[in-house]
């Protein structure tokens, strides 16, 4: 048979896995050679990494997308990306409001549902007062959606029961970053990959949760030869890729993270200077309050925690984690990236804080190369809940519901009587869900997000929100969700491109959507209807005066740049991202504080050697490096004694695997847009359990075999599949599919810090169905 | 309808071609959870037994030559039918093929409710079928798929499984090649394919002993020459000649006919040794 | 015009001998839990009857319990490890794979049951295939987003 050459590379097979490295990846600039009108500049709409692409529309359609060469992405996006334009016409769209009547879903329209609405929220708190009606936001909705609604309800209505679905899933390397350099949002950016020497991966699974930032990581490994470190139970792909695996038991990790800090402490190699300069030490006094230690004390706390110690309570060899806490220290810069893992966790805060502690520790911070770097799990969980202050304890940039002072510059900026914030944070997503089904909240408005799927200890909850005395509304693309299955009336909610706004990602890097199309049928954007009701609301309230002062707004522009002032005296100033900016750049990351600062913005926080312009501002002694967001403790930054602690619910001789649960790349969250593209759903058309070959064998079971797995709190059947990723006693499930709610067994246990759930770790009890 | 069944071992006989239907689709309902009864009629797994066709096998071991692999079980399997047919003749074509059964039910139609006569009565002589087998048996040899075509109980047989299966494109196939065998059949020469061209009933015939389980026609008892055995001989033959011992399946329908005219002291019945 | 290569069940010989020994009594079609196996119809007259496999309906999921039943020695009936089956090799197809033009996908790799043998993933976070080890069993064809599938298994010739 003829094959020329091109032939055989085309269909190449014969080729060995090193024979292949080498192999320039050609850009993808004429990735499909698609017939379209226009490329729009856009973002991708599903992960935290936050692609810039491209949209082809072609005819009022979208018809392709493409990455966005000149963002921080180089025009690389992943597989669920790539079919982005299947996702806006798919056949369950939900075209109208529609009302459950009598068990039955009726279509009504928009002036109905509106009044609806109105009524029975405006009835709730005049009979109730404000915090019997709440909202449950998400890390998906633009951040000016996000910032009308904590408008409404934290200064409008005065209730603080405002939270979104961030709650379970930043919350907790929010409040790691609060406690140890004093504000939220990481210091460094994607830009750091190209400097970094050393990679410490930790509680993230990239190479499915974050391909493309995975994938600049990969690139460098090939072109400069740098460390990955990963730690993790399962040995994913990004393990595979990696130069040195810490396996350990999930939930032992506090005990790797002290030992490393041990290491270091031990063979000195972490950085005096840095130390004295920019670093008090802090521990948690026996009335729980914090208080200041020095150093010797850290040293003897740490004593205790030797490898040895973290190696029979983790399982990891303590070789390597020596090894690891060598490269992480002596590296010329250390990067460290975590997610889910780390902040899913009873133990979230602290964990998060051991990680900061290395890098305060070993100085690598505020270089470039040398950072903590968070990944954040939703395209606008940072910009739009985090920043925006859509939690319940928050309010916008930096201010907390607490503090006095805060508030009070919060009710003079949007012109509220004194007092109309109420002082008490309020409740967390879980909390908040329990409060509903408890029908001590009458009123729930759950905005582009789906805690009917994704709320651990599901069944309880699904229970709460099917009640018949409350009344739960949802603002959705698709119907039915496992949440608008539940819901009394059913908002259309425009999707991505059919409505504009901002999106800011895990490196606090804010980016422009455009619309594009038109919503589909009778679909609205979400900021329109918030503004709809806001008004309404408040006129039925008797405050129609309000409605006018508090939401004149024609356009989201409005917004943004009431927005852009509210940052201004804050460290998160973005005053300089000007709406035409935005639409102009590909993106910017804050502080920008002027107009004129020149794109892409401020890509190294804390230190005015590498570009940060408000350390000069606020600290204006500092040289260099200043952790400016905690004047507290004279701007420096906290290391934190953190005592080690195991998991919420280990493993025990009746329940004795650990159930941890997870993402794949083709899917994005309770998977209403991704299970909605068949090229995907080919690729992963249903949940399995993933379960090591030595347990598999104990148990007698074989890959497709189905498999029951049993917690306290619930069980599911699942077909198996027997594969070497999982460490040996730990079982692991993707979240994503509706059919499967997995969640059902997961425990609602919570950080008492940053309330979120402990979605990572669950003690099962797994038998042949 | 009722005449469909009447009589002793016509009604047996029902039963089993009945029974054998309901069995192979009881088989292929559970195949993928037992491999215990396996297969179709080109090659049925009963336990470590792999009976198979004469025909398919013969062709196998034609083609393959010393490649062929002499698996035992196969091996015992190829023999059990032989031996069964030197005992009883041809009871698989009457009592289980289900060809023969689908054939029986449209002739029953034809002849009973549209009252179209057949009939082109068609004999072959012993000599021809034989230079036939020679033939089929080298085709088969040197064209792998030939014995699929014109074997009609596995093809029948596998038909059954696509239709479980919901394998149409399959199912369309063979069945316009059923339906071409069937109309020859029924239409232009009575019984062609049975008597004359399927090479397994021609191997099973032949492998029949003289003295195994045969029609005979008694001579010592007066036969009214009445001939309704031999317009019921589903075959066609002629029993009331005694010509019919070459080509018989032992069906036992005329027997049954006989018996139910005269009631006693008919001259047909079955004999063994 | 008519099909000529086709993916055999796991442990058949050689194509050319699998032609003159398979008896088609269906006995692995009627076995595969999967339905993985079909016979040939329409595709090409002259193969009527024969089973194989088309991974991009249906792969071959390896549960090996197709050769014992085989009769005729089509199919090795001694074999029971997946590791050493051989159907065919998979190709990848890098003008239209996703991880070869920028975009990442790894639904292949993921899903080769020879895990992380047959299929690797180079450090460029592209996928390639092992020859040796790849049985081709046809499941990365099976699951590729891509249409029509980037990585095709070619049966194995004579
Ligand atoms: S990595 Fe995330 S942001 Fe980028 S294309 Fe994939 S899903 Fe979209
Ligand atoms: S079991 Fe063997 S002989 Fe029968 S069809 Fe399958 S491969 Fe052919
Ligand atoms: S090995 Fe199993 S899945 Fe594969 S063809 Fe045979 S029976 Fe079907
Ligand atoms: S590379 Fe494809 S065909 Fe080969 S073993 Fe893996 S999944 Fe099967
Ligand atoms: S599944 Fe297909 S597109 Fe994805 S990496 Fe493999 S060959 Fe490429």
């Amino acid at each position: 048979m003829k094959c020329d050459r091109r032939e055989f590379l085309k269909w190449s097979a014969a080729l060995t896995a090193a024979s292949v490295v080498g192999f320039e990846l050609s850009l993808p600039e004429n990735l499909q050679a698609v017939d379209v009108d226009k490329w729009i500049k856009s973002v991708c709409r599903y992960c935290g990494a936050g692609c810039g692409l491209y949209i082809g529309v072609k005819g009022g359609k979208v018809v392709a997308v493409k990455g966005d060469d000149k963002n921080w992405n180089r025009g690389y996006i992943c597989v669920k990306g790539s079919y982005l334009p299947k996702i806006l016409d798919a056949p369950d769209r939900l075209k109208y409001p529609m009302v459950r009547e009598g068990g039955k879903w009726k279509r009504i329209t928009w002036e109905e549902a509106m009044n609806l609405m109105v009524s029975k929220f405006a009835e709730a708190i005049k009979k109730y007062g404000p915090h019997s009606v709440g909202f449950y936001g998400s890390g998906q909705s633009y951040s000016e959606e996000s910032y009308l609604a904590n408008k409404l309800f934290k200064g409008a209505l005065g209730t603080n029961n405002i939270d979104g679905n961030p709650r379970l899933c930043m919350a907790s390397a929010a409040v790691g970053y609060v406690t140890s350099f004093g504000k939220d949002e990481p210091m460094g950016s994607y830009d750091d990959i190209y400097y970094a020497d050393c990679f410490f991966i930790i509680g993230s699974n990239m190479s499915e949760a974050h391909p493309v930032i995975f994938r600049l990581i990969m690139e460098q490994k090939r072109k400069r030869k740098v460390k990955i470190i990963v730690a993790d139970p399962r040995k994913t792909l990004t393990v595979r890729n990696a130069d040195l695996h810490l396996d350990f038991i999930p939930g032992m990790d506090l005990y790797i993270l002290n030992a490393m800090a041990h290491v270091i402490v031990k063979e000195k190699l972490y950085n005096k200077d840095f130390i004295d300069k920019h670093v008090v030490f802090k521990k948690l006094g026996p009335d729980n309050k914090p208080q200041k230690v020095n150093f010797e004390e850290y040293v003897k706390f740490l004593e205790e925690y030797t490898p040895e110690l973290a190696e029979q309570k983790s399982g990891c060899p303590k070789e390597k984690i020596i090894q690891a806490a060598r490269w992480f220290a002596t590296s010329k810069a250390t990067m460290s990236f975590w997610c889910m893992g780390l902040n899913q966790r009873t133990k979230g805060v602290w964990v998060n804080n051991l990680v900061n502690n290395l890098h305060l520790l070993t100085g690598q911070i505020c270089r470039p190369g040398a950072t903590p770097f968070s990944l954040t799990g939703q395209p606008n969980a940072c910009g739009g809940i985090r920043d925006v202050g859509l939690l319940s304890h928050l309010l916008p940039y930096g201010r907390l519901v607490a503090n006095d002072q805060h508030r009070a510059e919060m009710e003079e900026f949007w012109g509220l009587p004194k007092g109309r914030i109420h002082p008490k944070p309020g409740l967390t997503a879980v909390e908040l869900f329990r409060k509903f089904a408890e029908g001590e909240i009458k009123c729930l408005w759950v905005v582009c997000t789906n805690p009917g799927q994704s709320l651990p200890n599901l069944e309880k909850y699904r229970k709460g929100m099917a009640r018949e005395d409350t009344f739960l509304v949802v603002s959705e693309a698709y119907h039915p969700s496992r949440t608008s299955e539940l819901a009394d009336l059913v908002l259309p909610a425009a999707l991505w491109c059919e409505k504009e706004g901002t999106y800011g990602q895990s490196e606090r890097r804010y980016q422009y959507l455009p619309q594009v199309i038109k919503p589909l049928g009778e679909a609205k954007s979400d900021f329109e209807v918030i503004l709809t009701f806001a008004r309404k609301l408040l006129t039925a309230l008797g405050r129609a005066d309000e409605a006018k002062r508090l939401f004149p707004y024609k356009t989201t522009e409005d917004v943004w740049n009431e927005m852009r002032a509210c940052s201004r005296n804050t460290v998160y100033n973005f005053w300089g991202m000007t709406r035409a900016r935005l639409i102009k750049e590909h993106g910017m990351l804050w502080p920008v504080p002027t107009e004129d600062y020149p794109a892409p913005g401020t890509l190294r926080r804390y230190t005015a050697k590498y570009g940060d312009p408000l350390v000069k501002k606020y600290d204006p002694k500092a040289e260099d490096i200043s952790f400016y967001g905690n004047p507290a403790d004279g701007n420096r930054a906290v290391i934190w004694l953190r005592p080690a602690v195991g998991p919420a619910e280990p493993a025990d001789k009746d329940y004795p695997f650990i159930l941890t649960t997870g993402r794949l790349i083709e899917h994005w969250h309770t998977g209403t847009m991704t299970m909605k593209v068949p090229e995907l759903m080919r690729a992963a058309p249903r949940a399995f359990v993933e379960i090591n070959p030595k347990d598999a064998q104990k148990l007698g079971i074989k890959t497709g075999d189905m498999v029951r797995i049993t917690s306290r709190r619930g069980s599911i059947v699942l077909p198996a599949k027997v594969v070497d990723i999982p460490r040996p006693g730990v079982v692991f499930v993707p979240f994503h599919y509706p059919d499967k709610l997995i969640n059902i067994l997961v425990t609602d246990a919570f950080d008492p810090m940053s309330k979120q759930p402990e979605f990572k770790i669950s003690a099962v009890r797994i038998e042949k169905a | 309808m009722k005449d469909f069944f009447k009589g002793k071992f016509t009604l047996t006989r029902r039963l089993f071609q009945i029974g054998t239907f309901l069995f192979f689709l009881a088989v292929y309902y559970t195949s993928h959870k037992q491999s215990f009864l396996l297969g179709t009629f080109y090659s049925f797994k009963l336990g470590p037994i792999h009976i198979v066709d004469p025909f398919i096998y013969l062709t196998y071991l034609g083609r393959n030559l010393l490649k062929a692999d002499l698996f035992v079980w196969t091996v015992t399997g190829f023999l059990i039918p032989l031996l069964i047919a030197f005992l009883f003749g041809r009871v698989f074509c009457s009592w289980i093929c289900p060809y023969n059964f689908l054939y029986e039910i449209l002739d029953f139609l034809k002849t009973h409710l549209f009252r179209k006569k057949p009939l082109i009565y068609f004999e072959a002589s012993p000599k021809s079928k034989k230079v036939w087998l020679a033939l089929a048996l080298a085709l088969g040899i040197f064209i792998p798929p030939f014995p699929y075509y014109i074997l009609m109980p596995g093809l029948l047989s596998v038909l059954l499984h696509q239709l479980v299966l919901h394998l149409y494109s399959f199912i369309l196939f063979s069945l316009l090649l059923i339906l071409m065998v069937l109309f020859v059949d029924l239409f232009f020469k009575k019984r062609i394919w049975c008597k004359f061209i399927c090479p397994t009933g021609l191997i099973l015939g032949m492998a029949r002993w003289k003295g195994g389980l045969r029609i005979i026609k008694r001579k010592d008892l007066t036969c009214k020459e009445c001939a309704l055995c031999s317009f019921e001989c589903p075959l066609g033959l002629t029993p009331h000649l005694g010509n019919h011992l070459e080509d018989c399946y032992n069906c036992g329908r005329c027997v049954d006919i006989c018996k139910g005219l005269r009631k006693k002291e008919n001259p047909l019945d079955f004999k063994f040794l | 015009m008519f099909k000529t290569k086709f993916l055999r069940p796991p442990g058949a010989v050689k194509e050319s001998e699998f032609v003159k020994k398979c008896i088609r009594c269906g006995k692995c079609q009627q076995i595969c839990p999967y339905n993985s196996i079909v016979l040939t119809s329409w595709e090409n007259p002259f193969y009527f009857g024969l089973p194989y496999i088309i991974a991009r309906k249906k792969p071959c999921y390896l549960c090996m319990k197709c050769p014992p039943v085989c009769p005729s020695g089509a199919l090795d009936r001694t074999l029971v490890d997946k590791n050493k089956v051989k159907m065919g090799i998979a190709r990848i197809n890098r003008d239209t794979c996703w991880a070869y033009q920028g975009s990442f996908c790894r639904a292949c790799f993921m899903n080769c049951p020879i895990f992380d043998k047959a299929l690797k993933m180079t450090d460029e976070l592209l996928p390639v295939v092992i020859e040796k080890y790849c049985v081709g069993c046809g499941i990365c064809e099976n699951v590729c987003p891509v249409e029509p599938s980037a990585i095709i298994v070619e049966p194995l010739k004579d």
